[in-house]
């Protein structure tokens, strides 16, 4: 009963006097055409008084003649009864409208810029940058256009592969992912050679335009020539004589490895494990962040070893095949005779 | 109407409904002896501080004790509260 006690409040209610011959008659009439009383209490005088909702109230007549009692309302609470003293307020509800009325207006307006990415660029400039076109702290939402905004952004963030700007409630968000850069390429006309971007073991080279230098199995240097763009005379006796430079291009893949050690930090005793495999979780994440596109892991072996100084180590390598040429230009020379023979 | 009463309590046996519901029989819930609520109760037919009798499909609840007042009636429940000393029901 009490938990209904606001509601009640809130619709309004009685208190009626029932007097009679029998007051438990009215009772069984309000029962009978659904009506609820509360607070039912005796009173000396054989009368009883009770609560009654101010919506049954319209049917009290007929109820009373029906039970044959009288009913006389000794008080009056509730919402409803009160309405004339609120109205008379009038600060009290000058109040209520004002504070609706800055509610609204402050609605209006940005109170805040976030930035949210995948990877972190600048985010002063970016600032910066939405600031000038427009969006900042304390602008009317109204006045922001996005799609301009989200233009000139991408325009002058080259970096930037798609920018969203988002406006919820007071906030505006600007979203934001970066993606790979190209790699350089030569243009077709400039010789070039291909070189090992990494060290690693030779898979398979094949080669479109070039002379191959590495074979399968052959374990590869950094910077290392796979397929030479400098076209050498195949004439016995002449090996050394240049007859042209080409722009080579061709596959190389190889079998590198990504390999990276860390101290384990916050070693407990009790939670070894634990901290040992947050280590290995951040490596693997660092390790996973410079490994190219593209690429197709073939095993992550993980050990521990305890260093000179009795300190937990973790090492994390990552057996992985990939394309591992670049093109590297090479000085162009004239070809000063044409090749005798088809030298492939 | 004997019949039908059978077949309802059948049903409400079978079906696992609450008997309250289909066969429009009282249930009594007492709360230590200070509170008591009755549902499907019939009528009042007499109401004072120390008696309160009660009318329902199965007799009269004839409940009394001391400082008992009724907090609330709706279409099919009575609730009282009070100290109570004694249920008779007569049927």
């Amino acid at each position: 009963m009490e938990s209904h006690n606001f509601w009640k409040f809130i619709t309004g209610y009685v208190i009626i006097k029932i007097q009679g011959k029998r007051p438990e008659s009215f009772l069984n009439v309000c029962k009978k055409n659904d009506l609820s009383l509360w607070n039912i209490m005796n009173n000396e005088d054989r009368s009883v008084s009770a609560c009654m909702s101010l919506k049954s109230v319209k049917r009290i007549r007929e109820l009373a003649r029906k039970s044959d009692c009288n009913i006389k309302f000794i008080g009056r609470y509730g919402l409803p009864f009160k309405k004339k003293a609120i109205i008379g307020k009038k600060f009290f509800i000058a109040g209520i409208l004002i504070s609706i009325l800055i509610l609204i207006i402050s609605m209006q307006f940005v109170w805040q810029v976030r930035l949210l990415s995948n990877k972190r660029i600048d985010d002063q400039a970016l600032l910066i940058a939405l600031q000038q076109n427009g969006v900042k702290a304390g602008v009317l939402k109204s006045k922001i256009n996005k799609e301009q905004c989200e233009t000139n952004i991408r325009a002058s963030f080259p970096e930037l592969t798609w920018v969203k700007l988002k406006v919820t409630g007071t906030v505006v968000t600007l979203e934001y992912s970066i993606g790979r850069t190209p790699p350089d390429l030569l243009p077709d006309h400039v010789p070039c050679d291909i070189v090992a971007r990494k060290a690693g073991i030779i898979e398979s080279v094949t080669a479109r335009m070039g002379d191959i230098k590495v074979s399968p199995g052959e374990s590869v240097e950094k910077g290392q020539v796979l397929i030479s763009g400098n076209i050498m005379s195949t004439i016995p006796g002449d090996e050394s004589t240049l007859l042209e430079t080409i722009h080579s291009y061709g596959n190389v893949f190889a079998t590198t490895y990504y390999q990276a050690n860390a101290i384990v930090k916050n070693l407990d005793i009790q939670d070894e494990e634990a901290a040992v495999k947050e280590t290995v979780k951040e490596l693997q994440q660092k390790l996973y962040e410079e490994i190219p596109k593209g690429t197709i892991i073939k095993d992550v072996d993980i050990s521990q070893y305890k260093d000179k100084d009795n300190k937990m180590n973790v090492n994390v390598t990552i057996k992985c095949k990939e394309e591992i040429g670049v093109t590297q230009s090479i000085e162009k020379i004239e070809s000063t005779q044409p090749p005798a023979t088809d030298t492939h | 109407m004997g019949k039908k009463k059978d077949v309802r309590l059948g049903l409400s046996k079978v079906l696992d409904i609450p008997r309250e519901i289909l066969l429009n029989v009282p249930k009594t819930t007492i709360y230590a002896n200070s509170e008591m609520v009755i549902e499907n109760y019939s009528g009042i037919a007499e109401y004072s501080g120390n008696l309160i009798r009660l009318n329902t499909t199965s007799g009269t609840y004839k409940i009394s004790g001391t400082d008992m007042e009724i907090i609330e009636i709706t279409a099919d429940e009575i609730m009282i509260k009070g100290t109570i000393q004694n249920i008779e029901i007569i049927s």
